[in-house]
C-alpha cells in the first residue's frame, strides 16, 4: 500500500484520472480475490456428517458406503468424465494415492457420471483410487459438503476427526493437497 | 403465466430492472450485464415501442441466464412455431454442442408441462472448436440461441411452453445448470415478434445439410500407420476459396479426433483434412463401414453431411520405412518439378541469367554462388518446418496453402515479380527499396553469398502458394506424422527445389560454354521478363477468389501503371527518373493496400458485406412499391444480410450472374432490404409473406401486384421467370420459359 500512496503523490496531478481507474481496478480485483477466496476458506466450519450417511455405487455395481473413512485422513474428489479441468487433475489423484495409501490417507473420487464412462476413463489414466459414481445425488453430497456453486472439480480433505479441513473449488495446484495433508499425518 | 404473457419490455430493460433485486453474490455478474444492458438500450427502446411479447422473462443463474424467444408474437394458423432458446454465458464460460468433443454435455431440454405442444425439435447452430493441450471440445461462448421448431397440436390456439433446460457451463470449473423456461403466445394473428431477427440469425448458422451451402464433402476414407489411425476428408468449396476450414466429425458409437490437419489445393478450391484418432479402438479394428456425420465450416458457411467411411487404399497401410521412403522420394521428386511450375520458374530464370551475365567467372565462384542459394532454399523449407512444428505442438491446424487466405501476400508477390520482369526489361536497372537492394542487386551481378542466399529464401517464398505434382501428398504426409517425418520431407522438397543449383554448382564449368555476350542475351532477357510478366498475371489471378474482381482489375491496374512509371524514363528520357520510381513505389504500395483495405470481415473473406455485383440498389421502401407498381414499373425485392449465408449464395450464383443482373438492374426497380441488424419495418414485411426469416426475394408488377415470392434458394430460371410474369411480359418475351411454366402449375 505505501508504495501505491507515493505513486499517487507523484502522478496525480498529470494522471489523476489513469490513475483513479488504476486503483479503482485494483481495488476491485483485490476485492474479486477476496470473494473468491471467501467462497473456499470462510465457510463455516462443518464435518464431513453428509458423507458418512451417503451410498453409491462403484464401477463393478457393488453399492459402497463410506464409513471405513472415519478415523482416517480422506481426502474426497468430485469430478466427471465431461468436466475438463477435471481430465487433467486425475493423475495428479492418482500420485497422491500411490504415495500415502500407507499412510492412513484415503483418496476416494466421486464421479458425476454413468458407469461406462467412469470404467472407460479409470481404464485410460489406470487411476488405482477407489471411485464411485453418482448423478444429482452426488451433486448434493458435494453441496452438503461445502460446494455451494455445485461445480466440479471440487475437493475436500477430512481430517481424521472427521471435520472438513479444507475445500478447493476448480483446480487443485500440483502440490497444494500434500501440503494440506503432510501436518495432519503425525496428529 | 395464465392466458396472456407476461410482456417483457425488451432485453435491455428486463435485465437492467431485475439487477436491482440482486444479492450480493450476483453483484458483479450484474454490473456487467447493466453495462451490456445499455448498449443494447436502444435496442429496447426500439423493441418497446412494438411491445410484442414475443420472448419469456429470463431466468438467471449465476453463470449463464437463458429465455424462450419466438419469431412471432401470436400463434396464427402455424402449424410449426419458430422458436428460439437464447442462452448468455458469463465472460469466459461456454456451454456445448450436440457431440461436445473430449469433454462436455449437450443440452437437454424437456417441454413436460406445456400446452397445446406435440413435438419440438432443437437444431444446432455451427459451433466453435475449443482446443486446450490436445482437448477438443466443440461449444459456444458469449451468446447463443438454439432454434426449435414447435409443432403445435391445434393451430390456431394458445400455446404455453414451459421448457426445463439442462446445461453443462464450464470455465475453470464446471457446473450443470438447470432453469426453468416459460413462454406464452396467444392466438391470433401472428405478427413478427421483437426477436425474429435474432432467431433468424442463429437459424442462419444451423449447418446446411446437402450441397446448398456451396461445398460438398467427398469420400471419408481411414487408414492405420504405426497402429494410429487417420481419418482423411476432402472437401470441395465451389462458390469461393476457402479461408480456414474445419470439419467435425460425429460418430455412433463416439470417437474422439484431434485437431484436422488441413491442405488446401486447386488454388484454395479444394481442402484436405487428416485427423488423428485419438480414442482407442479394438485392436485389429478399423473405422472402414462405420456411419459418420461430417460438420464442414468455413467461416459463415457451415455443411452437414452423413456418409460411411471407407477403407483407405493406397500406401496408407503399408509399413512405416518403404511409406517413409516413399513420401521422401515424392517430397523430392516434388521440389524438382515445383521448379518448373510458374511461381518459382522466375527465380530459376533469374540464376541462369546471372550465369550468362558472367559466363567468364571462376568456376570456384559460380560454385559458391549456387550452393548459396541452394543453401537458402534448403534453410527457409527448414524454416517453415519448425514454425509447422511450433504450431502442430501447440495443438492448432497447420495445412499447406494457407497462404491462399492472404490476398496482401499474392498482391506483394505479383509486385515483386512485376519488378524483377522490369528489370530484365530494362526499365530501371537497380531495383532499391534498401531492403531487398541487398539480393536484388546481386540477382543482377551474382555476387555475393548473402544475396544468393536470400534469392534461395525467395524461391521457397515463391513456392508456398504454388503447388506442384507429389507435393500436396508429401506435404500431406508429413504433417500428419511426427516431427521427425515434417523435417524429413521438407528436407527433402528443399533438396529437391535447390536440385539445379546443386547441379550448377556441381558442373560450375557448364558456364564456360555460354555464348559470348551480344544481342542474343538482350533477347534472354526480354523472353525472361515475359516469363515474370507471365507469373505475375498468374498472381493476379487468384485473387478475383478473395477480392472479386473489380478489386482484382485494381491490383493489375496499380501493378501495370507501376511498371508504366518505371518505364517512363526510358520511354522519355526527359522524365526525371525520380519521378517515375516515386510513382512506381506509390503504385506498388497502393497495389499491396489494397487488398489489406478491403479486409473488412476477416471470419469470411469476400464474401460476408461486399456484393461485387453491378445492380444499382435502391433502399427498401415499402410504401413506394405500390406506386411503382401503378406507374407500370417492376420492382425486385431482396432482403438479405451480411449473416445469412444462404443469401450471399443467392447474390454470387443468381442474383450477381450476369443474365439476372442485367435484367434485374434492366427491367426492375431493383430494392435492397438490409436485415443486418434488427428493423421492424422489415420484420413485418417479411411476416406479411408468412415467412419470419430470410432470404426473401419477391417481384412486384403490373402482372403480379400483390407480389410473386421466390423460392429461398434462387435459381436463374425462377427469377427471370417471375420478372416476366410481373412485368406482364411473360408471353412475348421467352416461350420456352412459358410453355415451362405452365408445365409447372
Amino acid at each position: 500500500m505505501p508504495n501505491l500512496i507515493d505513486l499517487t503523490a507523484l502522478r496525480i496531478r498529470r494522471h489523476t484520472f489513469a490513475l483513479a481507474v488504476t486503483v479503482l481496478m485494483s481495488a476491485a480485483l483485490a476485492g474479486a480475490g477476496l470473494h473468491n477466496a471467501g467462497a473456499e476458506d470462510a465457510m463455516p466450519a462443518a464435518t464431513a456428517d453428509a458423507l458418512w450417511t451417503a451410498s453409491f455405487k462403484d464401477t463393478s455395481g457393488a453399492q459402497k458406503t463410506f464409513e471405513g473413512l472415519k478415523g482416517k485422513i480422506a481426502v474426497v474428489y468430485f469430478w466427471a468424465t465431461w468436466c475438463e479441468p477435471c481430465q487433467k487433475e486425475a493423475p495428479q489423484l492418482k500420485a497422491l494415492h500411490d504415495k500415502y495409501r500407507d499412510r492412513n490417507v484415503e483418496v476416494l473420487g466421486i464421479a458425476m457420471d454413468n458407469a461406462d464412462k467412469v470404467k472407460e476413463f479409470v481404464a485410460k489414466n489406470q487411476l488405482t483410487f477407489p471411485i464411485v459414481y453418482g448423478g444429482r445425488e452426488a451433486i448434493e453430497l458435494s453441496k452438503n459438503l461445502g460446494n455451494s456453486l455445485g461445480g466440479i472439480p471440487f475437493l475436500v480433505v477430512i481430517g481424521k476427526d472427521g471435520k472438513i479441513v479444507e475445500r478447493i473449488t476448480g483446480e487443485t495446484k500440483d502440490g497444494r493437497v500434500e501440503g494440506i495433508i503432510t501436518p495432519l499425518l503425525g496428529g | 403465466m395464465g392466458d396472456a404473457a407476461t410482456p417483457s419490455i425488451g432485453t435491455g430493460y428486463a435485465i437492467a430492472a431485475s439487477s436491482e433485486a440482486e444479492s450480493p453474490v450476483h453483484r458483479r455478474t450484474s454490473k456487467s450485464l447493466i453495462v451490456f444492458a445499455g448498449t443494447l438500450l436502444p435496442l429496447a427502446l426500439s423493441c418497446a415501442i412494438e411491445a410484442a411479447a414475443a420472448s419469456g422473462e429470463w431466468q438467471k443463474l449465476e453463470f449463464v441466464e437463458a429465455r424462450l424467444i419466438s419469431a412471432v408474437d401470436r400463434t396464427g394458423q402455424l402449424a410449426q412455431l419458430p422458436l428460439g432458446v437464447e442462452l448468455r454465458l458469463k465472460d469466459g464460460w461456454k456451454t456445448y454442442w450436440r457431440s461436445p468433443g473430449d469433454a462436455g454435455l449437450p443440452p437437454v431440454l424437456d417441454w413436460t408441462g406445456s400446452t397445446n405442444l406435440k413435438s419440438a425439435t432443437l437444431s444446432y447452430p455451427r459451433p466453435h472448436r475449443f482446443t486446450l493441450f490436445n482437448h477438443q471440445t466443440f461449444g459456444y461462448k458469449d451468446q447463443v440461441v438454439f432454434p426449435v421448431r414447435a409443432s403445435v397440436t391445434e393451430p390456431g390456439q394458445a400455446v404455453a411452453l414451459k421448457a426445463k433446460v439442462d446445461v453443462l457451463v464450464c470455465e475453470k470449473i464446471c457446473v450443470p445448470q438447470s432453469l426453468d423456461l416459460e413462454l406464452t403466445l396467444p392466438k391470433g394473428a401472428a405478427e413478427p415478434g421483437v426477436d425474429a431477427q435474432l432467431l433468424n440469425q442463429f437459424e442462419s448458422q444451423v449447418p446446411v445439410v446437402g450441397t446448398a451451402s456451396g461445398f460438398e464433402i467427398g469420400e471419408v476414407k481411414t487408414s492405420e500407420k504405426d497402429g494410429k489411425h487417420v481419418l482423411e476428408v476432402s472437401a470441395v468449396r465451389k462458390d469461393d476459396v476457402f479461408s480456414a476450414p474445419d470439419v467435425l466429425v460425429e460418430l455412433e458409437p463416439a470417437a474422439a479426433f484431434g485437431a484436422p490437419i488441413v491442405s488446401l489445393a486447386d488454388g484454395g478450391h479444394r481442402a484436405n483434412f487428416t485427423l488423428p484418432l485419438t480414442s482407442d479402438l479394438p485392436p485389429g479394428t478399423s473405422l472402414a463401414g462405420r456411419a459418420v456425420t461430417l460438420t464442414l465450416i468455413d467461416g459463415d458457411h457451415a455443411t452437414e453431411q452423413a456418409t460411411k467411411i471407407l477403407a483407405g487404399t493406397g500406401p496408407g497401410l503399408g509399413s512405416s520405412l518403404s511409406l517413409n521412403a516413399l513420401m521422401f522420394a515424392f517430397a523430392l521428386l516434388g521440389g524438382v518439378v515445383l521448379n518448373l511450375m510458374p511461381c518459382v520458374l522466375p527465380v530459376l530464370s533469374l540464376k541462369l541469367m546471372s550465369l550468362v551475365d558472367h559466363g567468364d567467372a571462376p568456376p570456384a565462384r559460380v560454385r559458391v554462388n549456387f550452393l548459396a542459394t541452394a543453401a537458402g532454399i534448403i534453410f527457409s523449407l527448414m524454416l517453415i518446418a519448425g514454425a509447422l512444428i511450433a504450431l502442430k505442438s501447440a495443438g492448432l491446424s497447420v495445412g499447406w496453402g494457407i497462404q491462399f487466405q492472404q490476398p496482401v501476400f499474392i498482391a506483394a508477390i505479383a509486385v515483386i515479380v512485376a519488378l524483377f520482369a522490369c528489370n530484365m526489361w530494362g526499365f530501371f536497372e537497380i531495383i532499391l527499396p534498401s531492403s531487398i537492394s541487398n539480393f536484388a542487386g546481386t540477382a543482377g551481378t551474382g555476387d555475393g553469398i548473402i544475396g544468393n542466399f536470400v534469392i534461395g529464401a525467395f524461391a521457397t517464398l515463391l513456392a508456398t502458394p504454388c503447388s506442384a505434382p507429389f507435393v500436396g501428398t508429401a506435404v500431406g504426409f508429413a504433417l500428419a506424422g511426427g516431427t521427425l517425418q515434417i523435417l524429413m520431407i521438407f528436407f527433402a522438397l528443399g533438396v529437391g527445389l535447390a536440385s539445379p543449383y546443386l547441379a550448377i554448382a556441381a558442373f560450375p564449368s557448364v558456364a564456360r560454354y555460354i555464348p559470348k555476350p551480344g544481342m542474343w542475351m538482350v533477347r534472354l532477357r526480354q523472353v525472361l521478363g515475359l516469363a515474370l510478366a507471365g507469373t505475375a498475371v498468374w498472381l493476379v489471378s487468384i485473387l478475383p477468389g478473395q477480392i472479386g474482381w473489380n478489386a482484382t482489375m485494381a491490383v493489375a491496374g496499380l501493378i501495370g501503371a507501376m511498371a508504366i512509371a518505371l518505364a517512363s524514363h526510358a520511354l522519355l528520357p526527359k522524365l526525371p527518373e525520380f519521378a517515375g520510381r516515386a510513382a512506381a513505389a506509390i503504385f506498388a504500395l497502393a497495389a499491396i493496400a489494397l487488398p489489406l483495405a478491403l479486409k473488412q470481415s476477416p471470419s469470411s473473406g469476400a464474401l460476408a458485406g461486399k456484393d461485387h455485383g453491378t445492380i444499382a440498389w435502391t433502399t427498401f421502401d415499402r410504401d413506394q412499391i405500390k406506386s411503382l407498381v401503378s406507374q407500370g414499373k417492376t420492382v425486385f425485392v431482396d432482403v438479405t444480410a451480411d449473416w445469412c449465408v444462404v443469401c450471399q449464395s443467392n447474390k454470387k450464383l443468381v442474383i450477381n450472374t450476369q443474365t439476372v443482373s442485367q435484367r434485374i438492374g434492366g427491367v426492375t426497380v431493383p430494392m435492397r432490404a438490409d436485415w443486418t441488424s434488427p428493423d421492424p419495418k422489415i420484420s413485418s414485411f417479411l411476416s406479411s409473406f408468412g415467412r419470419y426469416g430470410i432470404p426473401l426475394n419477391v417481384v412486384y408488377g403490373p402482372g403480379a401486384p400483390a407480389g410473386i415470392l421466390l423460392p429461398e434458394l434462387l435459381t436463374q430460371d425462377a427469377v427471370l421467370k417471375a420478372i416476366d410474369k410481373a412485368s406482364g411480359k411473360s408471353a412475348s418475351s421467352d416461350i420456352g420459359t412459358e410453355t415451362r411454366q405452365r408445365d409447372g402449375t
